[in-house]
């Protein structure tokens, strides 16, 4: 009688915790379901906000070099002056960041070769923050977005860059 | 092509370690810098030298990339890390010192080639959809 009783409680229990045990994979996967939709819908807004940033940048670089509108004046310390009359002393390399930028912009747009993208905006990006960290505090915070959505598209598609990293080819 | 691979790797790697060495040999005036004529490279140096951050940035980027290549470890990363600083040497000597362009395209096409070796390995970024 005591032992018929036991095994009804135990079975009684194995199948509570049987279906609390199914809830709980339900949760978690609707949780999971979530995640992976923020992630992506986060994923579309950083990409485009990104473009759009470098793009408003390489329009205002090509209308200014092109002499249509005169340079907003800008207030620089002393040392981000002698850094800009370097770069442009070295004729080639504005038109090249913003080539490079440019060519990320597009694959950002279109979604397609974006992992390519991310690579090659990335020494660009790092330069930028570390540059206005060093000698420009002021204009930080727009750096620090730049780099921290490349990281998060690189991020997003890190499994593309995992044959990047072998010891031994 | 296994020994050509092995010979620009450790060329690379040396020549990265070498000019390391040398800036840090004049950072602590071992060696005195070379004076160099005014003109643009002059300007572009001062510039550089302004950004506080961007000397010691490449030459510790070099000295990683170079230790990678001279191990033959994770070389096919180190050619990705190190290629933005190859195509800068190769471009400011082309725009602003012709006499040192050849060392610039050694550096430049050394580094294509150790990629092209391990090309490979690049295929997953040239995936148009992820």
């Amino acid at each position: 009688m005591l032992t018929e009783n036991t095994t009804k409680v135990c079975l009684y229990q194995r199948l509570k915790s049987f279906t609390l045990h199914l809830y709980c994979i339900k949760v978690y996967f609707k949780l999971f379901q979530l995640k992976t939709i923020i992630m992506k819908i986060a994923y579309i807004i950083v990409r485009y906000l990104l473009a759009l940033y470098l793009l408003v940048s390489c329009v205002f670089y090509v209308v200014i070099t092109a002499g249509l509108m005169p340079p907003p004046p800008m207030e620089m310390p002393p040392a981000m002056i002698t850094f800009f009359a370097g770069v442009t002393a070295s004729i080639y390399l504005m038109p090249l960041i913003k080539i490079v930028e440019f060519i990320s912009v597009i694959t950002f747009v279109t979604n397609r070769y974006v992992a390519l993208g991310a690579v090659i905006l990335f020494p660009i990006s790092v330069n930028l923050f570390l540059l206005e960290a060093s000698i420009n505090q002021k204009n930080i915070l727009s750096s620090a977005f730049i780099i921290v959505a490349n990281l998060f598209i690189a991020y997003v598609n890190r499994e593309q860059y995992k044959s990047l990293f072998v010891a031994k080819p | 092509m296994k020994i050509a691979y092995t010979i620009v790797r450790i060329l690379l790697g040396v020549l990265f370690i070498f000019s390391a060495t040398m800036l840090v040999l004049m950072k602590f005036g071992v060696t005195s810098m070379p004076e160099m004529p005014d003109g643009p490279m002059k300007t572009f140096n001062t510039g550089i030298m302004a950004s506080v951050y961007l000397l010691p940035l490449i030459k510790i980027t070099e000295v990683s990339c170079a230790l990678a290549f001279l191990t033959n470890r994770y070389v096919v990363l180190a050619s990705v890390v190190v290629c933005p600083i190859t195509v800068n040497i190769f471009l400011t000597h082309a725009f602003l010192a012709p006499d040192g362009l050849a060392v610039g395209a050694f550096v430049l096409f050394g580094n294509l080639f150790l990629a092209y070796v391990n090309r490979e390995h690049y295929k997953g970024l040239f995936v148009p959809k992820a």
